[in-house]
């Protein structure tokens, strides 16, 4: 697998996780832990949050920080769920 | 006779066993540690090559079963709260769902916890329920009371026909009791 194929392949693993809860916003470090278990070999965390942040800037997917404090939730966008693999 | 293959034997294991490994295999225990346990508490052998085929066709199914039984277990509580009309605003509602959902993918928490966020959400219906049962009863005491003192005051109105100055204390002495009955109510 080429670095790019990777790159894609924990993308599209990040909206196909994200797709699955529907509305709901996974914990990011639920949403690390459920990538490094489909990407094989398993991707870093900096990997993925590197992934997440393409996916952020380009509007696919949302994050959010809790008022309260504690690690950021991940929501998938309109337009995320528009290329969710099938 | 031909020996199984250690991928066909981890396979054909019976359903709670498979559970088992999908488990040690979800929370991320070692292959080397998993084939031990394997061998010791199934009494099979069994090599990377097999728990990687296994894990391929088992573990990504189970995952996805997994966030779906969050999904639906969140959406249970919801509904139940939602069912219950203006006890929770939609704020809340969305908190306590979102609240149930993380609760429900979170591997380290405590089953008791989602029970126990299940269990406040019907207490509160119950809550509510007590509230109405109460109300309704204080309504029916209100005017079961109040009738009683009506009639009285009735009777005393018969008494008082064709006495102008009697007439008038009995006005103010029904005004007086009616406003006693609901302020007791």
């Amino acid at each position: 697998m080429t670095t790019e194929d990777r790159k894609t392949f924990t993308r599209e693993e990040i909206l196909r996780i994200l797709n699955d809860v529907g509305s709901y916003m996974v914990p990011e470090d639920t949403l690390k832990e459920w990538v490094y278990k489909k990407v094989l070999p398993p991707p870093t965390k900096q990997e993925i949050l590197t992934e997440l942040a393409w996916l952020e800037s380009n509007d696919f997917v949302t994050g959010v920080n809790p008022e309260m404090g504690g690690p950021r939730k991940w929501r998938i966008t309109d337009k995320g769920r528009t290329c969710v693999p099938r | 006779m031909r020996k199984p293959r250690s991928d066909s034997k981890l396979k054909t294991l019976p359903w709670e066993r498979q559970e088992q490994l999908t488990d040690w295999l979800l929370a991320g225990v070692p292959y080397r540690e998993i084939k031990e346990r394997v061998e010791q508490e199934f009494e099979i052998t069994t090599s990377d090559a097999a728990l990687s085929d296994y894990w391929q066709e088992f573990c990504g199914p189970a995952l996805i079963a997994r966030r779906q039984k969050a999904v639906s277990l969140a959406d249970e509580i919801a509904e139940e709260a939602a069912s219950q009309p203006g006890r929770f605003d939609q704020a809340t509602l969305d908190a306590l769902k979102q609240k149930a959902f993380e609760l429900a993918v979170n591997p380290t928490s405590d089953p008791r916890d989602v029970k126990g966020l299940f269990m406040l959400v019907l207490k509160a219906r119950d809550q509510e329920m007590d509230r109405q049962q109460m109300e309704f009863e204080r309504e029916k005491f209100r005017q079961g009371l109040k009738s009683d003192l009506e009639k009285a005051i009735d009777a005393f109105h018969a008494e008082c026909m064709g006495n102008a100055a009697a007439l008038q204390a009995w006005e103010k002495l029904r005004a007086a009791v009616l406003e006693k009955v609901d302020e007791a109510a």
